[in-house]
């Protein structure tokens, strides 16, 4: 009774903070990526709220949740107030298997991997209810364009995490970081080359991201499928691609980035270090490039990552087999 | 063959990506090109044409170089500057009433001159053909470029304004007040 | 000069002014029934249609065909006369696919009719609109005599002749509104693209049919900035009304400036000093190089890249501070004269506009790293928005529009005005007729542009920069007409003024490229899928507040 008693507590321990890493690194990642946008375009970003706008995020959260959230006439009222909701509940979960340190893991569990897999593809849901829920021509647009990017990116997606998990022999997050070493060489970068590039540019179409914001492809959509929404319920949409950013990149550091193990600094902080980096990455690009269209977003799935991942696959499980 | 190319294209066009990010990666580490505006000001405001003035006097900076001719009220396209003669006979009287002021001030009274200007800023275009046009040179525009106000009326400029400051500084002194003037 | 067309037409009338005093090479006056056989010979003949200008006479009404061919100047004008009773006219859509707009425009504001017209909405003025704005009052219209009198006609027709015609007996049938394919198609979708869209710049709408993605139908619906100009011309004196001409394009003033006053400076047969021209051609060419930077951000963050605006704005910011100098406005200028330009410039500002040229040419290569050669823009631009140069002419689509569909078609050449001809430039185009070809077209224009300026900037005579007796705004205009076109950033800028005598204009007629270009878009977007559209939308450069005027 007291080890369950014990283990709910920490459970319940690991919730609350990730809850709490979620919303602080939320708005470090909206502040980030508002400076990166403004220092890219030779601008200084947000500058007045705080010293250097440190508290632009803060204020624009605080004016979201005052507004009166608002639905329009015909909107499903279920669907449209439960998606958002939807898209970001999903997020503690996801998080609570990752390995953030050598002992700080939310949860220890033997398919950590297939855990976040699973509750990634909820997103793709939500999106669809909300594009469907609005009762708005360009938030179904961005729905229909949602699932099939979802759906598509899944695979190839998978695939590359399947290649990593050949390797290692474990779906268990900590155990395939374990198997990792210290230095650059012993990651699974290293070794998995193509796999990584294939994980992280489906990991940028999964979370919705330039060059890949079809869904919300504001120049063509509007705002795709949250055209309709204003207030919190905008504001968790924004907070739960942020969030899915964190997850992906959290993701892609365990699995290819040798997670916490690397020299000198604590693994935690090692951790860190490469999420962001990996985020910087993905904010970088938002500003660089264009966007796709639909069709090229897909052939690039269909006709090059899918194959490229097959093959990958394929050659690893051979070697494997092999050696 | 054209489906081969097309594959070489799509892999030679990764290094275009890899360009685009380098442009933007060198950009960031540059300096910032905007100026932050309360606490710094673009520095070519000089060169800016801005709300109209009118210039003063040669012989007397307390009084506009403005002869009342109207040629600018007529000339400006959308009408936006009213302009009403001083009386010169009521002007006239009103100094030899007074009788204190000396000879040659009486005659400079008595000059052509606005008795109001009055510019309406929300209908100016800026094209200057007022400041073309004026006989006497009295029209410039300002560098006045950071102009904020809360309602219409608040660009409604009398320009004779920075002149009135002195001509009420004289008012005390009784008779060279005119009717024309006070209006 | 191609005069093939009027063989075998009888017209009722000519108009015998030289080119150099009306910018217009054949003015002929035609009867109704005569119309469509000219145009269908300029059509064959290669011509193009620029617009269509209704006047308001004291008999009846006048209708202006202008026409142009993309090899030579040889404007060809058709003078079409009806009854203020009975104003029909039968349609040339048919013959010129874009004629459709302009009659549209025509029939808004002057109440005339145009049989067989097939879509004859109202295209600028509001649907309930009682009055058509454009008619004057009955004192203030002067004869249709008094006006060929002026233009030097032979052969006068009389007034009987012109104005007492019926019915037109070559009526089309009346096809009423359009209803639009696939209406009742269940599995289409129809959406509004606009006229609050952030890739419509502006206040444009398109009505698109949507087959999933795939766009089935689009009309563009315009009129949302219509703020009537040309009636606006007429409740000034000539001189007054140069300001409306910033306003008109807010990001080329300057060409529209040149056209306005071109077109007064050729009615009144007055040229302006060396000096002015050369600063004419460089404050015309620094605005071209502005307005396509601006062109240049848009159409990226119509694709969804955010940073090259900035960049775009970056440069331009050099720009609009060296025209600040000598202008005293940053974007709508009003900077011509009749007889010069306003203002005169000197040493700084010329070294400002070298050094400028420097600048933006170690900038371009980092344009084309950014942009031009990234896959994924080529990818969204190369083989989009195929136009055809058949279609182009069609709709008198002009400019960069062109150029990228392949015709070395620019009034600096074609029609040199000003001193254009003193200087070494060579007019880009393109074989693509793709979005990517009119890109690739803006693109080497700003280069051309600065060879342009540093030419002109070193070649700059000393002397007045206007006339000594330039007109005032009290000036009053000889009675008669006069037509002139600049190439501006988007294409053939042309204005067309007519001048009873008095100190105001009679009629002020603006076409506007980006009309033309716009108008063409319905077609070229069917079949196309729906990111597409805005691609192609960005291609064609469109600023709303010229196409609407």
């Amino acid at each position: 009774m007291s080890y369950e008693f014990h283990r709910f507590f920490y459970l319940l321990i690991a919730v609350v903070a990730t809850a709490a890493v979620v919303a602080v690194s939320a708005l470090i990642l909206i502040y980030l990526e508002r400076k990166v946008a403004g220092h890219v375009q030779r601008r200084p970003g947000p500058f007045e709220v705080g010293p250097h706008g440190v508290l632009q995020t803060v204020a624009d959260a605080l004016k979201l949740m005052g507004k009166q959230p608002f639905r329009p006439d015909g909107a499903d009222r279920l669907l449209f107030w439960l998606a958002p909701i939807l898209a970001f509940a999903p997020a503690l979960p996801l998080l609570l298997p990752i390995p953030f340190g050598p002992v700080l893991t939310g949860l220890e569990v033997n398919l950590g991997l297939i855990l976040i897999l699973a509750f990634s593809g909820i997103n793709a849901l939500a999106l669809c209810m909300a594009g469907w829920g609005s009762n708005n021509k360009w938030a179904l647009l961005g729905a229909a364009r949602a699932v099939a990017q979802s759906v598509g990116y899944e695979i190839p997606l998978l695939m590359s995490v399947l290649s990593v998990a050949f390797m290692t022999g474990t779906l268990n997050l900590s155990k395939i970081v374990a198997y990792q070493g210290p230095w650059p060489w012993h990651w699974n970068i290293f070794t998995q080359p193509l796999a990584f590039l294939i994980y992280f540019v489906c990991a940028v179409a999964e979370t919705n991201r330039a060059p890949f914001d079809l869904p919300e492809a504001e120049s063509e959509l509007t705002a795709g499928f949250h055209t309709e929404y204003s207030g919190m319920g905008f504001g968790l949409f924004f907070l739960a691609e942020y969030t899915n950013m964190l997850v992906v990149c959290s993701v892609a550091t365990a699995l290819f980035l040798g997670g916490w193990q690397a020299p000198f600094l604590p693994g935690f902080w090692w951790f860190l270090i490469k999420i962001y980096l990996l985020l910087l990455i993905i904010i970088w690009f938002r500003w660089t490039f264009p966007r796709l269209r639909f069709d090229q977003l897909l052939n690039l799935n269909w006709k090059w990552l899918l194959p490229l991942g097959l093959a990958n696959l394929m050659g690893t499980a051979l070697l494997m087999k092999i050696f | 063959m054209d489906s081969v190319n097309r594959i070489r294209d799509d892999v030679a066009g990764l290094w275009s990506l890899v360009k685009g990010l380098k442009v933007t990666g060198t950009c960031f580490a540059r300096d910032q090109v905007t100026v932050h505006y309360p606490r710094a000001q673009v520095d070519n405001l000089r060169t800016f044409r801005g709300p109209i003035e009118l210039v003063e006097s040669p012989d007397d900076p307390r009084r506009p170089r403005c002869i009342a001719c109207m040629t600018c009220a007529g000339v400006c396209p959308h009408g936006c500057i009213t302009v009403v003669r001083k009386k010169p006979a009521k002007m006239e009287k009103g100094t030899e009433k007074g009788g204190g002021s000396d000879k040659g001030e009486a005659k400079k009274k008595a000059r052509k001159g606005p008795a109001t200007f009055t510019y309406d800023y929300t209908r100016c275009c800026l094209c200057g053909f007022c400041v073309e046009n004026c006989p006497v040179r009295s029209i410039r525009f300002s560098s006045r470029g950071y102009l904020a106000g809360i309602d219409k009326g608040a660009f409604v400029f009398d320009l004779l304004e920075k002149f009135g400051e002195e001509e009420r500084s004289q008012k005390p002194e009784p008779g060279v007040t005119s009717p024309a003037t006070a209006g | 000069m191609m005069s093939g067309w009027i063989e075998g037409l009888q017209p009722l009338g000519r108009l015998t002014d030289p080119y150099e005093k009306t910018g217009s090479s054949c003015s002929i006056v035609l009867a109704r029934e005569d119309l469509r056989d000219a145009v269908v010979g300029l059509y064959e003949e290669g011509f193009f249609l620029e617009d269509i200008t209704g006047m308001d006479f004291a008999e009846g009404f006048a209708t202006v065909y202008h026409f142009d061919h993309p090899q030579e100047p040889c404007r060809a004008s058709l003078y079409v006369t009806v009854s203020h009773q009975m104003p029909a006219i039968p349609s040339i859509s048919d013959i010129f696919t874009g004629a459709e707009w302009h009659e549209r425009e025509v029939a808004d504001f002057f109440g005339i009719r145009f049989t067989g017209h097939p879509d004859p909405a109202p295209l600028l003025v509001p649907d309930d609109m009682d009055s058509p704005p454009l008619i004057k009052g009955e004192e203030d219209r002067i004869p249709f005599e008094g006006f060929l009198n002026a233009c030097g006609g032979v052969d006068k027709p009389n007034a009987s002749q012109l104005f007492s015609q019926g019915e037109p007996q070559h009526a089309l049938p009346d096809p009423g509104l359009r209803r639009s394919e696939g209406e009742d198609d269940p599995d289409t979708m129809v959406i509004n693209m606009g006229p609050q869209h952030p890739s419509t710049h502006g206040v444009l709408r398109v009505i698109l049919r949507l087959d999933g993605e795939y766009i089935v139908e689009a009309r563009p619906v315009i009129g949302y900035l219509h703020r009537m100009h040309e009636k606006m011309a007429e409740t000034r004196t000539w001189v007054q009304y140069i300001p409306n001409m910033g306003r008109v394009d807010y990001l080329n003033a300057m060409a529209w400036n040149w056209a306005y006053v071109g077109a007064v400076e050729r009615l009144a047969q007055i040229r302006a000093p060396e000096r002015a021209e050369y600063i004419r051609v460089i404050v015309s060419e620094l605005n071209r190089i502005s307005s396509h930077l601006v062109w240049w951000g848009a159409l990226l963050l119509d694709l969804g890249a955010f940073t090259p605006i900035m960049y775009g704005f970056e440069d331009r910011e050099h720009i609009l501070d060296l025209l600040q100098v000598l202008t005293g406005s940053r974007l709508t200028y009003s900077f011509f004269r009749p007889g010069g330009v306003a203002g005169d410039v000197n040493d700084d500002f010329l070294k400002g506009c070298l050094k400028f040229v420097r600048h933006m040419r170690e900038r371009l290569p980092m344009y084309a790293e950014l942009v031009t050669e990234n896959i994924i823009f080529r990818r969204r631009t190369e083989g989009i928005g195929l136009l055809p140069l058949e279609m182009c002419r069609r709709y008198g689509a002009t400019g960069p529009v062109v150029r990228g569909s392949n015709l070395a078609y620019d009034v600096r050449r074609v029609e040199p005005y000003s001193i254009y001809h003193r200087f070494d430039f060579k007019i880009p185009v393109d074989t693509g007729c793709d979005a990517m070809g009119r890109y690739c077209v803006r693109m080497a224009e700003i280069e051309e542009s600065l060879k342009i300026v540093e030419q002109a900037v070193e070649q700059i005579p000393g002397g007045d920069h206007i006339l000594k007796k330039s007109p005032g705004p009290r000036w009053k205009a000889p009675p008669g007409e006069a037509y002139f076109a600049v190439e501006g950033a988007r294409g053939k800028i042309g204005v067309y003024v007519v001048s009873d005598g008095g100190p105001k204009p009679y009629r002020v007629k603006l076409r506007a490229p980006g009309f033309s270009n716009l108008s063409l878009f319905g077609e070229l977007v069917r079949g196309a899928l729906f990111a597409d559209a805005v691609s192609i939308l960005g291609s064609l450069d469109l600023v709303i507040p010229e196409i609407d005027r």
